[in-house]
């Protein structure tokens, strides 16, 4: 191996550590969002404020510690986008425009992440002494923050399909099904828009195919994207090796 | 199987998303009854059949150009894509003049499950609808230089393919909302 192949496995085995990240981030959702603070699923938009309130109160030391966990896992939305805008980079040809918009996307997106448990650690620093109105806001703010935002992460799955259709390699870096499977969750997250209308049934925030679906299709898709780059990231490493 | 694998995997998962929007519909018919009888008495079951006719001509279009690729003839081709995604316009068309008469009766998403039920799964299918109108279009572009080689016609059977999926869908949802529990 010359000197420039074992640069390339060095990045390539960072880059590997920062597709897995992406899997640490659904771990520390499942246990923070799930077991710690019992957010999985939401408490229903149809609660009232005292209701609600009393959640928070209920569960603010869960709260409090699962979102410090959150917020390091959301973390790793950085990490493991940029694994795959690597893995895009070396697809395009010419003026790399997809992995630059997917580095600008990535970045944007992070700021999302990271407001969901920064701001229910707020409403469990001292949820007693707080207006319940005020903490219904701030939770609805939450999960609209959450599911709401869908678009620019449908667009990043699309920027996804779209280097993958336009890879020149051959065999191409990642396997085409790959790009029909991110268009195929780009399509999948859509409904999320409809949470604006109803408080109860399944396209509420809470419900079977705003809560359930989308999220299982989103978080799926991080951990799908994780493993198939890797693989990804093994093959330009042989590939290198060889033309070495 | 015409078409790439890939398409296919893309078709079978949109097909999951809509099985399971069809058991949600089943499952709250059954629960409120009433509410979804009536509820289905207030559609416009003409519109709801111009969009079916629309649809079903615009399959055919696209089986036709995909007919002439395969013989070579450019001109059919394009010609037939052009015409679904003219029916594609038309089912646009139709939806609007039907959203906007539910409007104007008071009838919106939040006026019973019902109808929350018929505005996001007609808006979901519409946004299908829109998709498969860029692909169409894409096809259009595609098929104007000709020389329909393997790949070529592949990759034309792939988009045709995701056409016939917004029909299929709409096919179900019109029998779905329209015609269960019709007399």
């Amino acid at each position: 191996m010359d000197k420039l192949s074992q640069y390339l496995a060095r990045d390539v085995a960072i880059a590997k550590a920062l597709a897995y990240s992406g899997v640490a981030l659904v771990v520390s959702l499942v246990i923070a969002q799930g077991f710690l603070m019992g957010f999985i699923p939401p408490p229903s938009p149809n609660l009232s404020a005292e209701e609600l309130a009393q959640i928070f109160i209920d569960r603010k030391i869960g709260i409090r510690i699962g979102t410090m966990i959150e917020c390091i896992g959301f973390t790793f939305w950085g990490t493991w986008a940029i694994s795959i805008v690597v893995c895009m980079r070396r697809m395009e040809r010419g003026i790399p425009v997809l992995s630059y918009a997917s580095i600008a996307n990535a970045g944007g997106a992070w700021v999302f992440f990271l407001l969901m448990p920064i701001t229910w650690a707020m409403i469990a620093f001292r949820p007693e002494s707080m207006d319940p109105k005020f903490i219904q806001i701030m939770n609805d703010y939450v999960w609209f923050i959450f599911i709401l935002s869908w678009p620019p992460f449908a667009l990043f799955m699309i920027f996804i399909a779209t280097a993958i259709f336009r890879d020149h390699n051959v065999p191409t870096i990642y396997p085409r099904w790959v790009a029909f499977f991110n268009l195929w969750c780009a399509v999948l997250i859509t409904p999320a828009a409809l949470i604006e209308f109803v408080k109860t049934g399944p396209f509420a925030y809470d419900g079977l195919i705003s809560f359930w679906f989308i999220y299982i299709v989103f978080f799926g898709w991080i951990v799908v994207m994780s493993m198939v780059t890797v693989k990804a990231l093994n093959r330009v490493a042989a590939r290198a090796a060889v033309t070495s | 199987m015409p078409g790439e694998e890939g398409v296919w995997l893309f078709i079978g998962g949109d097909l999951i998303l809509f099985t399971l929007l069809f058991a949600v519909f089943l499952h709250m018919r059954a629960e409120q009854l009433t509410v979804f009888t009536e509820g289905r008495a207030q559609l416009n079951q003409t519109w709801g059949l111009i969009n079916t006719l629309l649809m079903l001509t615009s399959s055919w279009c696209v089986a036709t150009a995909i007919q002439a690729a395969r013989r070579h003839q450019v001109q059919v081709t394009m010609r037939c894509f052009g015409g679904a995604l003219a029916c594609g316009l038309g089912f646009w068309t139709v939806k609007c003049f039907e959203y906007s008469e539910k409007l104007s009766a008071g009838l919106t998403i939040t006026t019973n499950d019902f109808f929350m039920l018929y505005f996001t799964y007609t808006g979901i299918h519409l946004i299908h609808v829109t998709i498969g109108m860029g692909v169409l279009t894409a096809l259009i572009f595609y098929a104007r230089s000709g020389n329909f080689d393997a790949a070529k016609l592949r990759n034309l059977e792939s988009g045709a393919s995701f056409w016939h999926l917004v029909d299929l869908l709409w096919i179900v949802l019109f029998a779905l909302l329209y015609l269960v529990g019709a007399p």
